[in-house]
């Protein structure tokens, strides 16, 4: 038989308890709870019981709304850690105090409805000019006005149903307050109704009260954050936490969701995730749902999204016809916009990922950027003018024709964005600008450019630019032997790479190309075959798959597999049209160290005579001076002509900062030097010091094979001499090189 | 009566200049009169311490009065342009020939009157195969801009000429150099050094090695500028001594070369100075133009100062907010703030900041950009010199000044970013503040603002907070952090610096400070090569040639004994008959006396005296004529006569080889020898007697001028 008491608690809770309910969200177009709260502190401020010097951080919340970059939480904890130390014009109490005593006065829906009611006696007009306002009156198009009446019509426009939702969400939202005491004092509970006594503080009975608590949501804040996220994403990448992630995709997969950029958003983030297929169904889906919402869009933009995704992953050929297909539309449609972005995206890609073989295809595209600096000074459009004047830069260094053109479009770019008063396209203008000058020999400017960039332009810079920019840093701190600085950047890099798929992939691409290097020089075979073969987990454009191949015949060579690369130089020479005039450079200077090694030394030097005309006539300085540098060492000149030559050069070769061509300038020296030791007569000491300081350059870059010859060099010196002071010191330094395992 | 003129044989003849014969006078009195070498000019300097100058015919260019200053020597520069005058307090003072302008001005080092000054020339020869190689990256850069002329201070890169500073080199200009020396000696020997072209070598100031040399009365440079020969008395002795400076002669290429690239540098960093001073005025505009418009506040601020609180933004921001002005709002708008104010202010504002974006972008960035690259080039010729031996320039000074000029290029850059976002956030302030007062004016205001009021509400908000009332671009200019640099390595700029929102002066370091840093780091690196050159001078001779120090001496180094570098000496004393002719040659760096004449003129028949009072002429000054002849003014009793004397027809007694103690005696012991022919011979009238002699030598003429410092007068010949 059941006991008493259980019988009696039976009957006073009829209704069973729900277990495992799920919460809903409850979505509104701009109001929620949060600004409900945000109108009573207006209201507060109209009865000026804020202060006018305390007003600004509650003025500042209200303007949040109106700068979409804002990002404020929106939970009542904000306002309390903002208005808490505000005191209010009634004394001992603050702001918030005030603002909590009004909170709590809510009980019913019916009170939210009279906040609303009353909200427009706030704006002017309402009241006629006789009658003195009790209150301070907002101007109709002040800002506050227009918040207040946004939240008003909303409200009205609310049907019952809607209504007690809002509330139900309000009660959640205000639910974190409960604690709150002011001198001793539980607000809540003074606050409460008799008939609600004791029921607001426990939670359990307020959800048996008032059902299920939905989670209100701004359909306008949401849209209003992903159309944040996408622009962050588009600068820089999809790096995100993962509980953001989680956060992310639960608004974007709902199912009253109704908002279109939710499906770019997903676009974006799959496209920088390196998922294909899902780029393109989100791609596919995002356009498919603004057709059927009727909003204006054009096909065009679908097409220009569809080509950049499929370049971007490798489908270079579809990719050329989605943006062959989106200038067409673009043409039939009329918009220049598009049209001029397509072209000049079209030009660079070409440009990036095929080679010109025919004159014809030289003149379709200078026509093309003729084309495109016609319209966009038409159509006012400033960033495809300075990207017009970058192409043009960059197809002026490719084919090395003209210098002035070169500096002339720069300085023309720099006006644009001073014109335009921004530097939106600014990492691509200083990429080009270091670039020049680092291939003039200038590489003091070239760094200081790069500096300047990264210490001015981080914080907007597009993640991808910057990378490329910190992997730029990383190549010259190589080339002036300062790994300990290589692997600083590289580790910075590592943090940026991590943003987009993209990234990884340049990012693991120059690390390995870096350390490939220097595993070829330090004759390190085991791990450069170990780079090389990794290489091929990376995505190549052609400039990366051209170094692949170099690297690859740099390491035949290093292993002694001279035929072998031989043929690949001449297989790769004989379209030179298809490469860049520097690509062609560098693999005629493995020609030149092929034929010194196979003692070759008048093919070498005729190989070594062309280099010298084409680098001189492309202002490829640092190209110019090895050269001239090798030339001097193999080429039997004239010993006053060539010691004449490298003196007016070294110089230039100091500035240039480059440690290896510095060593081997200092290495043809002391050559020609000791060559003709009675006609020179140098001193003992400016020699020996030449041969140190192409010593330490060499092994600064890890370069052994160079290394040692110098090395060999100098003890055929000392021992030339034949100096017995020096005697001991010969056989010290005999042993040292031993010892280091520099002469085997 | 036709003066006596005769002639032996008939190689030179003796003419006035000015046709009418008329002497010229000067009446305060001759000091000195020094002939243009170039062109037909005359330098007098009168006892009245006036300097004039006079064409051939004694028309009078310009007239300067030194007025306290008592000048004592004057020397013209080679092509005729400059004059340079020392003074008896050790001054000195360049001036313009056309117009008696003065070009520059030095202090002395020490207070001691100038007592000879020379300005020496010399042209190199570059090898030509060196420039085949050799890349100049700014002369494919547009040109630098012409800067706006400024009330304040004048700016020599305002005008048009600034294409020849900045004007890329030409290839057939670069083989020829000039070198000048210029040289200023006192009595205790060669106070100062200047060596230059068109541009700046080096100088030398109180030369340790050129102390004590005694007065010099004779200053001979070797056609190398390497050797500087001095005639001194010391003592009661007449020596000759020698200078000799090595670098001039074994590397006088590195130096031109790195002369050619600091002039260039000078000019670039004056320019960056003049440039940065014009920013600053152009701030200033700024400055005045906030002033103006809180100005418009001031006094309604004084009406309300029962005011307990009471903040300008916090009224703007109010009234960005709700729409409603107060009360001094709306004072400050029915009274204050007029169309014609707004858009005053607006134009000045925007004005300026244009400007400045242009200071940045075609004047700061693009210098900046040529100097590193020639700071680049010095450093590598610095570092090569040192590894060589030469040290010219000094590779740390140079990264040091590198470093300061990439924080410049930073800064300049941080700059830029900075005032586009002021400018942008001015412009929305602008157009909200025209907007409010409209709707607060009008009888029907509309109930919502345009959207583009809307979207940039918030730089509006930050504009009135952080730059209406003291601009951003103030830390810039005013602020007060010292350029520390810890590492003066050039790759020192930190990456991802955090950005600093700090506004306070402290934080920045002004544009100021990095200007005069620059400045300073240049003069530091362009003082070390005269300092090696000042260290380099050595003291290789010293020769005691006679006893007494009454002797007149004129000596030269004749260019057309290029290699052997000749020194050729006249000896004597003022009204007596013995000459003596010192021939000296350059041997183991030192100047030694290799053969010499002690003669006598013996003129009794050509001037028609007799001969049983046989009686030698004296001398009363004569001069060497480029090595190969002498041209004596002397006088036999009552008269005055000028000749001309062939250097082959006076007889040479060649030196033994001798200690250095044993050329006086040898020089003591040369018989004398009376001489009876000459070239020619010019008796003059009684009516002008000359008493002292110069003449100039040039391509076109020889002439001369012939001095009476009794009369005051003098005459201008040519032979």
């Amino acid at each position: 038989m059941q006991s008493p008491a259980m019988s009696m608690v039976t009957p006073i809770f009829p209704i069973p308890l729900k277990t495992n309910s799920s919460k809903k969200n409850f979505y509104t177009t701009f109001l929620t709870p949060h600004k409900l709260t945000l109108c009573l502190l207006i209201e507060l401020y109209a009865h000026r019981i804020i202060q006018p010097q305390h007003c600004v951080p509650f003025l500042d919340l209200v303007l949040g709304y109106f700068n979409p970059n804002d990002s404020q939480p929106q939970t009542l904890t904000r306002i309390h850690d903002i208005t808490s130390h505000l005191p209010s014009s009634i004394e001992e109490y603050s702001v918030y105090s005030l603002l909590h005593e009004r909170l709590w006065s809510l009980h019913s829906f019916e009170d939210i409805h009279e906040i609303f009611i009353s909200l427009g006696n706030y704006i002017e007009g309402v009241y006629d000019s006789e009658e003195e306002a009790p209150h301070m009156l907002f101007s109709s198009s002040s800002l506050l006005s227009i918040f207040l009446r946004k939240c008003v019509v909303e409200y009205e426009q609310f049907s019952f149903e809607q209504g007690v939702q809002f509330f139900k969400s309000f009660l959640q939202y205000r639910a974190p307050s409960m604690d709150f005491q002011h001198e001793g004092i539980e607000f809540c509970k003074i606050n409460v109704r008799h008939e609600l006594m004791n029921l607001a503080s426990n939670k359990t009975l307020l959800q048996l009260a008032f059902g299920s608590i939905p989670v209100s949501r701004s359909s306008r804040d949401i849209e209003q954050l992903t159309q944040v996220q996408i622009e962050h994403m588009q600068k820089f990448g999809c790096a995100l936490p993962l509980e953001m992630k989680e956060k992310l995709h639960d608004l974007l997969e709902v199912e009253e969701n109704n908002l279109n950029t939710s499906y770019y958003c997903k676009f974006l983030n799959s496209w920088f995730s390196g998922d294909y297929q899902q780029s393109v169904e989100n791609l596919c889906r995002y356009f498919d749902h603004i057709m059927h919402s009727d909003e204006k869009v054009s096909y065009q933009y679908a097409l220009l999204n569809l080509a950049m995704l499929q370049a971007d992953f490798g489908c270079n050929e579809e990719a050329l016809h989605a943006i062959e297909d989106t200038i067409n539309t673009a043409r039939e449609s009329g918009d220049t916009a598009c049209l001029n972005f397509a072209l000049a995206w079209m030009f660079e890609f070409k440009r990036s990922q095929y080679s010109n073989p025919s004159p014809e295809k030289n003149e379709n595209d200078d026509q093309i950027l003729e084309h495109l600096a016609r319209n966009s000074q038409k159509a006012q459009l400033p960033i495809l003018q300075t990207t017009v004047h970058l192409l043009q830069v960059q197809k002026f260094l490719d084919d090395g024709s003209s210098l002035i053109g070169v500096f002339s479009n720069l300085t023309k770019a720099f006006a644009l964005f001073c014109a335009n008063e921004s530097f939106d396209g600014f990492p691509r203008y200083m990429d080009l600008l270091q670039s020049i000058w680092y291939r003039l020999g200038c590489s003091i400017l070239s760094m200081t450019y790069i500096s300047i960039y990264q210490k001015n332009h981080v914080h907007d810079s597009p993640a991808l630019d910057l990378l490329q920019s910190l992997i730029t840093k990383a190549w010259r701190y190589a080339e002036l032997g300062r790994w300990l600085d290589v692997a600083t950047i590289l580790s910075t890099a590592e943090v940026q790479s991590q943003r987009s798929f993209q990234c990884a992939h340049l990012y693991g691409r120059e690390k390995t190309f870096i350390y490939l290097s220097k595993a070829i020089d330090e004759k390190n075979h085991m791990d450069a075959t170990l780079y090389l073969k990794n290489l091929n987990g990376f995505r190549h454009d052609k400039m990366s798959t051209f170094r692949t191949q170099l690297y690859a015949l740099r390491l035949d060579i290093s292993l002694g597999n001279l035929s072998q690369a031989i043929e690949g130089i001449d297989k790769l020479l004989e379209e030179p049209e298809k490469l860049a005039i520097e690509w062609v450079l560098q693999l005629m200077f493995l020609k030149v160290d092929i034929y010194m090694r196979t003692e070759m030394s008048n093919r070498a030097v005729f190989e070594l005579l062309e280099i010298i005309q084409m680098a001189s006539s492309n202002y490829l300085r640092l190209y110019l001076l090895r050269g001239l540098c090798t030339l001097c060492l193999i080429g039997e000149l004239d010993c006053f002509t060539a010691i004449d030559l490298l003196d007016s050069l070294i110089p230039d070769i100091i500035a240039a900062d480059n440690k290896p061509l510095l060593a081997l300038a200092f290495h043809a020296f002391a050559s020609l030097q000791i060559k003709h030791l009675d006609l020179l007569q140098p001193s003992r000491m400016f020699v020996i010091q030449l041969l140190d300081s192409a010593i330490d350059g060499y092994r600064a870059c890890y370069m052994v094979e160079m290394q040692k010859t110098v090395v060999r060099l100098k003890i055929q010196y000392l021992r030339q001499i034949n100096d017995p002071a020096l005697q001991p010191n010969i056989e010290q330094y005999c042993s040292r090189f031993y010892s280091d395992n520099l002469l085997n | 009566m036709v003066s006596k003129s005769f002639k032996y044989p008939k190689k030179h003849k003796f003419e006035w200049i000015n046709e009418t014969n008329r002497v010229e006078r000067v009446g305060s009195g001759l000091k000195r009169v020094i002939l243009c070498p170039s062109m037909e000019l005359i330098a007098i300097l009168t006892c009245s311490n006036h300097l004039i100058c006079c064409r051939s015919n004694s028309q009078r260019i310009w007239d300067v009065d030194f007025h306290d200053l008592e000048a004592t020597e004057l020397c013209w520069n080679h092509d005729g342009n400059l004059i340079v005058v020392g003074f008896k307090n050790g001054e000195l003072k360049i001036i313009d020939s056309s117009t008696g302008h003065l070009v520059e001005q030095r202090p002395a080092s020490r207070d001691l009157a100038v007592l000879m000054i020379t300005w020496a020339m010399q042209e190199t020869i570059v090898n030509e195969k060196r420039n085949d190689f050799l890349f100049d990256a700014t002369a494919y850069m547009p040109l630098l801009g012409t800067l706006p002329s400024s009330a304040k201070e004048e700016r020599i890169f305002s005008s048009k000429a600034i294409a020849q500073f900045f004007e890329p080199r030409k290839r057939e200009g670069e083989n020829n150099k000039k070198v000048e020396l210029l040289s200023i000696l006192d009595e205790r020997g060669i106070r100062y050094i200047n060596m230059f072209s068109s541009y700046k070598i080096g100088e030398s100031d109180s030369l340790k090695s050129a102390l004590n040399l005694g007065v010099p009365i004779s200053h001979s440079i070797t056609n190398d500028l390497a050797y500087h020969v001095l005639i001194c008395k010391g003592g009661t002795n007449i020596s000759l001594k020698t200078l000799y400076m090595p670098l001039l002669k074994n590397d006088l290429g590195s130096i031109v070369d790195i002369a050619t690239m600091s002039t260039r540098m000078q000019h670039l960093v004056r320019y960056l100075e003049e440039v940065l001073n014009a920013m600053y005025e152009e701030f200033d505009n700024v400055f005045k133009s906030e002033a103006s418009f809180i100005k418009t506040f001031d006094a309604l601020v004084s009406k309300y100062s029962d005011t307990t609180f009471f903040s300008l933004q916090l009224e703007l921001y109010q009234f960005i907010m709700n729409g409603i002005p107060s009360d001094l709002l709306k004072e400050w708008i029915n009274e204050r703030v007029g169309d014609r104010v707004l858009k005053n202010w607006e134009r000045a504002m925007v004005n300026s900041y244009t400007s400045l974006i242009i200071f940045c972008q075609e004047f700061v960035i693009p210098a900046c950009e040529r100097l590193t690259v020639l700071l680049s080039s010095a450093r590598g010729k610095s570092i090569w010199g040192h590894m060589k031996g030469n040290t010219l320039l000094d590779a740390k000074l140079v990264e040091d000044c590198l470093a300061t000029l990439g924080y410049l290029q930073n800064n300049v850059f941080s700059f830029l970013n900075c005032l586009f976002e002021e400018k942008k956030y001015m412009k929305h302030f602008i157009s909200w503040l025209n907007y409010a007062i409209v709707e607060f004016n009008t009888s029907e205001p509309s109930s919502i603002p345009p959207q583009e009021i809307i979207e940039h509400i918030n730089e509006t908000v930050i504009y009135i907070r952080h730059s209406l009332f003291r601009s951003k671009l103030t830390s810039y200019f005013m602020g007060t952090k010292p350029l520390q640099l810890r590492d003066p390595d050039y790759y020192s700029l930190k990456d991802f610096a955090n950005q600093d929102d700090s506004n306070s002066v402290d934080d920045f370091v002004s544009f100021k400070t990095l200007k005069e840093s620059l400045r300073d780091s240049f003069n530091v690196i362009f003082s070390y090569p005269s300092l090696t050159c000042q260290k380099q001078w050595l003291k290789t001779g010293d020769l005691v040639l006679f006893e007494g120090t009454d002797w007149n001496v004129s000596s030269l180094i004749p260019k057309s004994c290029n290699e052997k570098n000749q020194l050729f000496s006249l000896f004597f004393r003022k009204d007596t008959p013995n000459i003596f002719l010192i021939i000296s040659q350059l041997m183991e760096n030192t100047m030694l006396p290799v053969s010499g004449c002690h003669f006598g003129l013996d003129y009794a028949e050509l001037l028609g005296s007799s001969l049983l009072d046989f009686q030698p002429a004296t001398v009363l000054d004569m001069k060497l004529l480029n090595g190969s002849s002498i041209l004596i003014l002397g006088k036999l009793k009552e008269k005055c006569f000028l000749c001309e004397i062939c250097l082959a027809d006076v007889p040479l007694t060649f030196f033994e080889h001798q200690q250095k103690n044993s050329y006086l005696d040898a020089i003591s012991h040369l018989p004398f020898i009376p001489l009876n022919s000459c070239l020619w011979l010019h008796e003059f009238e009684k009516d002008f007697l000359p008493s002292t002699l110069e003449y100039a030598l040039s391509e076109n003429s020889d002439y001369g001028v012939l001095i009476s410092r009794e009369s005051s007068r003098y005459r201008l010949f040519s032979f």
